[in-house]
């Protein structure tokens, strides 16, 4: 958590803006398998269950903290939705992507619009070790934010559109990581090996 | 043509938009951030979704969605670029 600098009056009116207006709604996000299980200023735990899918496995939990909010912006961790635990980029079960538009590329000798075509998808959550905690890598995230590489494109350019907001961040987490799941990848390993009998005298 | 009224929910905030069946279904957005206050983006970087979490296009007269009268659509920022 953040020394709280921002006077605490304005932060927690916006904090109570966002968990009412959320509460509001509930019933709407619950069918989409939002639940917000606690919100105690200046922490927001939310968890995200796949409900397309049978049975609905629980993805993953939000938490997020709206310390100094919105002086700055509030700090996004996706974590285990059972022990908090922020998941390292190895433990992510999403990396929430966003799929790219189309590029085209030819090659010599075929015909014009006859070249290769490919979709990247970019990862949201990004972290440079397996074991570094990822951050979300949107404007209107403190980790952003606070990132070198985005030096220019400061908080202060997206204060006023409510790119903090709350359900806006868990709109865009469940979009790119919850939404697009279909079902579930199941992996059986088979393993031989050789079996001995009883060993000779 | 009566105007109707579609709720809008901005970013998590609800606005009522008196909107013209006749139009265009992006004539809602502009008139829903400015009753909420969201006046930092414009609006080609909202996008509008039902409530199943479908994208609407936005070219499409009102009047051709049918939308029942306890409609409510849902505008969000767009993720942006990441990276």
């Amino acid at each position: 958590m953040s020394t709280q600098f921002t006077d605490p009056y304005v932060s927690t009116t916006k904090f109570d803006r966002e968990v009412n207006e959320y509460r509001v709604l509930s019933r709407e996000y619950e069918r989409r398998g939002w639940f917000l299980v606690e919100a105690q200023f200046p922490f927001i735990f939310a968890v995200m269950a796949a409900c397309n899918i049978k049975p609905s496995p629980l993805v993953l939990g939000v938490l997020l903290d709206y310390s100094n909010y919105d002086t700055l912006p509030p700090s996004v961790r996706l974590v285990d939705p059972f022990s908090r635990e922020p998941f390292t980029g190895s433990q992510l079960p999403t990396q929430l992507l966003r799929g790219l538009p189309m590029q085209q590329m030819q090659l010599p000798g075929l015909p014009p619009n006859a070249g290769l075509q490919f979709r990247q998808a970019q990862p949201l959550m990004q972290f440079h070790h397996p074991d570094d905690i990822p951050f979300l890598c949107i404007a209107g995230v403190k980790e952003y934010h606070e990132h070198p590489g985005h030096s220019g494109d400061s908080w202060e350019l997206h204060r006023s559109s409510g790119a903090g907001r709350l359900v806006r961040i868990l709109e865009v987490i469940h979009r790119y990581g919850v939404a697009p799941i279909q079902d579930f990848n199941v992996t059986f390993r088979f393993e031989v090996g050789l079996q001995f009998g009883e060993p000779p005298t | 043509m009566a105007k109707i009224a579609i709720t809008v929910v901005v970013n998590g905030q609800p606005t009522i938009v008196e909107a013209n069946p006749e139009a265009q279904l992006r004539t809602v957005i502009p008139i829903a951030l400015e009753q909420t206050g969201n006046t930092g983006q414009p609006p080609e970087n909202w996008e509008l979704r039902d409530a199943a979490g479908m994208e609407l296009d936005v070219a499409k007269k009102i009047e051709d969605f049918q939308f029942p009268a306890d409609v409510r659509l849902f505008l969000n920022l767009k993720a942006g670029v990441g990276g």
